[in-house]
């Protein structure tokens, strides 16, 4: 039994702490919300750093590391509460381009992708797409990060097709969103150039390595929620004691400290299978994802009442977890579809498919 | 990162598998433990017989020094030991209490007659040991003990009353907390003994519990005389031994509360078609998250203790995760059943029993060994670090406190 992350991947994870806590205060991130939604800087600084290409193989451009020290840095990411595009960019459109067996379209994206030149992402709510002769046309709605993509990876006719959104006949509608960190936007197609990448079968396997991924950024903000609030409580004072010392406020902590546990477990859990390719990724990554996403929840809204009135305000930086902990919990599939996969997951692994 | 056992916990998981096909009769139900069915005296005989097997195996105690009887084994290998016993027949828990708290607290604290008179016929199950702290007046704050033991020559004379006595009924001795000076303040006037059950002056009255079984009692103490030199630690040190004694509480990392589990749940809901309901999916993932994600948990605290750690307060989260989960999945089984959810259920096989008793010992299990509420005060204080909470009896002797 050894369930902990190697020494490498925790000294990795701890000089990403270091650079963010330079590159993505709570200010920039806040600042970056009330601009374009994406920290330019912070995004350079993941690229120089390697982070991006953490997974990816050195002929790309990547640090060739592994899939657990991607894990690690993404529960750095999302205690920093980076408005960074990490889930359409690195865990869906590098990971879809890792897993398909295509090494021109490889040749083609990765540089780009792993330096951070390029955004990626992945059309993950259906689109009403037709595909003529390798073109394709139609609406894709809600794409992540969609009006500063340069790559577009999109389900068709059963295929995974790469779009390069720099063709021609590519209209973008940014969205108003509740967490402008993270921005969505339809995108357009009118007979724009397409490149299969791999069968839609993929598609399964992708979300489920994502999954793991965003439930360990996830992770990472729960864990930043519980820090923030108890911060606070420990310095405030109401009635000539220290707020910290009402019972009260001591149980609802314990509450976030014991979700954040539970998702803990499950996030690594996920992670390790993520990283070793086991075959109950499936399984664990449903579960991380509903754990971690109930953590991230919880956390965040309680360290908003914790800060009382001062929450409220756009100085408080509360309002910024509580907002990636909703999006965070809604892109890749709410709670309740999640649920529906995991107990269809547990039905398969105990034989009772036939019970549903 | 990896969940596998390591070549030499392999090798003992392999030896304890080996004995245990051997020795022991695989379970037919969830709480099918030796002597199920037989009357209690029948019953008792029947765990005593198994625990002098296992003793002479050396899996009675995996954790003890071999010079009483145990293996010098670690922490992980007393839960590869659980692990596989939990698959058998085993003894129904009434020698945990001695084997867990009471022998290790004599082991540190006793005279080395009093452990070699005591330490292997515990261990062997000759001798049932109970755990005499809680009173009417002292469950979370079980420093306030009120029971009385004054000095008498080489003897002390005790009286009051203890609750909450698992087992007082089936024991030998028991190791007692009591008031030994009420001036000073609460901690400081504690002094433990242990005492013979069979002494004069000891009362055991079963508690009739609200599911209508008895299984706690309590002992009442009328002019007890105990000998001086059954006193574990000084006079008015009680309190640290007492301490030590539920110190090893804790060290039953990812002990079982014996409730319904997942899989019982699940069989449930499944047995009663509705595993494709939005209701109960949202219940069946809800329980999974919470026991899987316990079971991971435990997993990092055991590769902390293999790594030379101890058991934190984080293992509190055991307790105070399961307890409330085992009364939601009753709760939302027995409203599976619709109206039919108010009968009782007699076959012991059968999901219903275990969803009647579980919906009736998860209120016990949300209390007992720590409230949910002092569960998260000791969270809060002692992993998140917050403040105590204010204690009105801090400092003032025991005797001037309002009561």
């Amino acid at each position: 039994m050894n369930f902990d992350f190697p020494e490498d991947c925790q000294a990795i994870a701890a000089e990403l702490r270091r650079v963010l806590a330079r590159v993505c205060s709570m200010e920039e991130v806040r600042r970056s919300m009330d601009g374009t939604g994406a920290s330019a800087s912070t995004w350079q600084a993941l690229g120089e750093l390697g982070v991006l290409g953490t997974a990816v193989p050195e002929r790309w451009g990547g640090s060739e590391g592994s899939t657990l020290a991607l894990a690690a840095c993404a529960a750095e990411i999302g205690w920093a509460c980076a408005p960074v595009p990490m889930l359409p960019s690195v865990y869906l459109a590098t990971e879809a381009l890792l897993l398909a067996d295509d090494d021109a379209l490889r040749d083609r994206w990765l540089p780009g992708l792993v330096a951070g030149d390029v955004v990626g992402s992945y059309a993950l709510a259906p689109a009403g797409l037709i595909c003529v002769e390798g073109r394709l046309s139609g609406l894709v709605p809600r794409v992540p990060a969609g009006a500063t993509a340069g790559l577009l990876i999109a389900p068709c006719d059963g295929v995974l097709w790469c779009v390069d959104l720099g063709h021609r006949g590519v209209v973008r509608r940014p969205l108003r969103v509740l967490d402008a960190g993270s921005p969505l936007a339809d995108i357009a197609l009118d007979a724009v150039p397409a490149v299969a990448l791999g069968e839609l079968a993929l598609q399964d396997t992708l979300i489920d390595r994502a999954a793991a991924l965003l439930a360990m950024d996830q992770l990472g903000g729960a864990d930043r929620a519980l820090d923030m609030a108890r911060a606070y409580v420990m310095q405030r004072r109401t009635f000539g004691r220290v707020v910290a010392s009402y019972q009260a406020v001591k149980h609802r902590l314990a509450d976030m400290w014991a979700k954040n546990e539970i998702a803990r477990g499950h996030a690594w859990h996920a992670a390790w299978a993520l990283a070793c390719s086991e075959p109950t990724l499936p399984l664990a990554a449903a579960s991380a994802r509903l754990a971690a996403s109930a953590a991230y929840s919880f956390a965040a809204q309680e360290n908003l009442q914790l800060h009382g009135g001062i929450g409220f305000t756009w100085e408080a930086g509360c309002h910024p977890l509580y907002k990636r902990a909703r999006s965070t919990s809604l892109a890749l599939g709410a709670p309740a579809h999640w649920q529906r996969q995991l107990v269809t997951r547990l039905a398969t692994t105990r034989g009772a498919s036939d019970g549903l | 990162m990896d969940f596998d056992d390591t070549p030499a916990e392999a090798a003992f998981r392999a030896e304890v598998r080996t004995w245990l096909q051997a020795n022991a009769e695989p379970k037919r139900h969830a709480r099918d433990f030796v002597g199920d069915g037989l009357p209690p005296s029948e019953r008792v005989a029947a765990a005593r017989a198994w625990q002098a097997k296992k003793a002479a195996a050396g899996y009675a105690a995996v954790t003890w020094p071999r010079q009483y009887g145990g293996l010098g084994g670690t922490v992980v290998q007393q839960l590869i030991v659980r692990q596989e016993e939990s698959r058998y027949r085993s003894a129904f828990g009434i020698f945990e209490i001695g084997l867990g708290m009471c022998l290790p607290t004599l082991m540190a604290y006793g005279s080395d007659s009093h452990k070699a008179r005591h330490v292997r016929p515990g261990l062997c199950g000759q001798e049932i040991w109970c755990q005499m702290f809680s009173e009417p007046a002292a469950g979370s704050d079980v420093a306030g003990v009120l029971t009385s033991a004054r000095r008498d020559g080489d003897d002390w004379v005790v009286n009051g009353q203890k609750v909450w006595t698992t087992g007082a009924q089936f024991s030998d001795f028991g190791l007692l907390l009591v008031r030994t000076d009420t001036t000073v303040p609460k901690h400081a006037g504690l002094t433990m003994f242990f005492v013979d059950m069979k002494s004069p002056g000891i009362e055991v009255r079963p508690i009739r519990q609200m599911a209508g079984e008895s299984e706690f009692n309590e002992v009442f103490f009328t002019d007890m005389r105990v000998p001086d030199h059954q006193r574990l630690g000084a006079v008015g040190a009680g309190w640290k031994v007492a301490l030590t004694t539920l110190m090893h509480e804790r060290l039953s990392v990812g002990a079982e509360i014996g409730l319904l589990n997942f899989d019982a749940f699940w069989r449930v809901v499944q047995d009663a078609g509705q595993l494709h309901e939005p209701r109960a999916i949202e219940q069946l993932a809800d329980a999974w998250v919470a026991e899987e994600g316990l079971r991971l948990h435990q997993c990092r605290a055991l590769t902390a203790l293999s790594r030379g750690g101890v058991p934190g307060p984080e293992q509190s989260i055991a307790k105070l995760v399961k307890a409330s989960l085992a009364q939601r999945m009753a709760n939302f089984a027995l409203e599976l059943q619709g109206e039919a959810g108010q009968l009782g259920c007699d076959d012991p096989a059968s999901g219903g029993q275990a969803v009647e008793r579980a919906w009736a010992w998860s209120a016990a299990m949300r209390i007992a060994g720590g409230t949910d509420e002092i569960l998260r005060n000791i969270i809060a204080e002692r992993v998140l670090g917050l403040p105590e909470e204010a204690r009105q009896d801090k400092g003032i002797p025991f005797n001037e406190v309002p009561r």
